[in-house]
């Protein structure tokens, strides 16, 4: 009996670290029909100090550009190399972008907010775009673009 | 009693299994090759079309070049996979997470 009560307890203190320090989470962005070639979205977050904390994904893969996306260039300097392994392409006018992320629990609910930086081609660049807080009453929300991004949502 | 035992050997049980598969990664990192298939697909441009994009302010002379690495602009309907296998270890993501992307 005390074999079997100490392999639940090793088991249960295995599995409760997974299943409570992670979870999906799932960004969805719709551009609006602004007329322009794709959008660069840069996505990243600050802390409640409004520290850069670290990117979460970058649509648009020339980093010439990347000094465009101006809040995010500002606060790594466009270092490429935080976006390594989370950069994908642009985003087409009217289209709608859906990332699916496997994030950290303590980012949720302690005071972090998601930005996303838009730019597009010969089009007038729009830092923070869009500056959510990550809570979990905030999940499934809709929030609206000032100028290319038409909605977002993030569904935890 | 007895049926406690086995009650509690069968939670245990599935306790393991539940920690094994709490550290369960994509498939797709265990078989790269099945990433390969996925670009081949995504990159398949029946239409010949070919997205330019520039410079946006045109600042710099070198900025305005041919650009042939163009991204696609998200007009193919798939999504650019990630240059690299697993994101940065920037603390915001879970061990071992691989990010997914789709384009509609």
């Amino acid at each position: 009996m005390k074999s079997l009560l100490a392999m639940l307890a090793v088991t249960t203190a295995l599995t409760l670290p997974g299943l409570a320090n992670a979870a999906q989470v799932t960004f969805t962005t719709t551009l609006s029909s602004y007329g322009g070639d794709g959008a660069y979205l840069a996505y990243y977050v600050t802390d409640a100090a409004g520290k850069y904390a670290g990117s979460l994904w970058m649509a648009g893969g020339k980093s010439r550009y990347y000094q465009h996306l101006s809040g995010w260039y500002r606060a790594t300097a466009g270092n490429t190399a935080e976006i390594n392994g989370i950069t994908g392409a642009s985003v087409g006018a009217g289209r709608s972008l859906k990332i699916s992320l496997d994030l950290a629990d303590t980012l949720f609910d302690a005071g972090y907010q998601l930005h996303i930086d838009s730019a597009v081609e010969d089009m007038r660049d729009s830092p923070n775009e869009i500056v959510v807080p990550l809570t979990s009453a905030g999940s499934g929300h809709t929030v609206k673009g000032t100028r290319y991004i038409a909605d977002f949502t993030y569904a935890r | 009693m007895r049926y406690r035992k086995h009650l509690l050997a069968a939670t245990a049980g599935t306790g393991l299994l539940v920690a094994f598969a709490s550290l369960a990664m994509p498939l797709d990192t265990l078989e790269p090759s099945a990433e390969h298939i996925v670009q081949q697909v995504q990159y398949d441009r029946p239409d010949g079309e070919h997205h330019r994009k520039g410079d946006h302010h045109k600042a710099s002379p070198e900025a305005d070049d041919d650009d042939d690495d163009d991204d696609h602009g998200g007009r193919h309907g798939g999504a650019m996979p990630p240059q690299n296998a697993s994101p940065p270890a920037n603390g915001l993501f879970a061990p071992g997470s691989r990010p997914t992307v789709q384009t509609n």
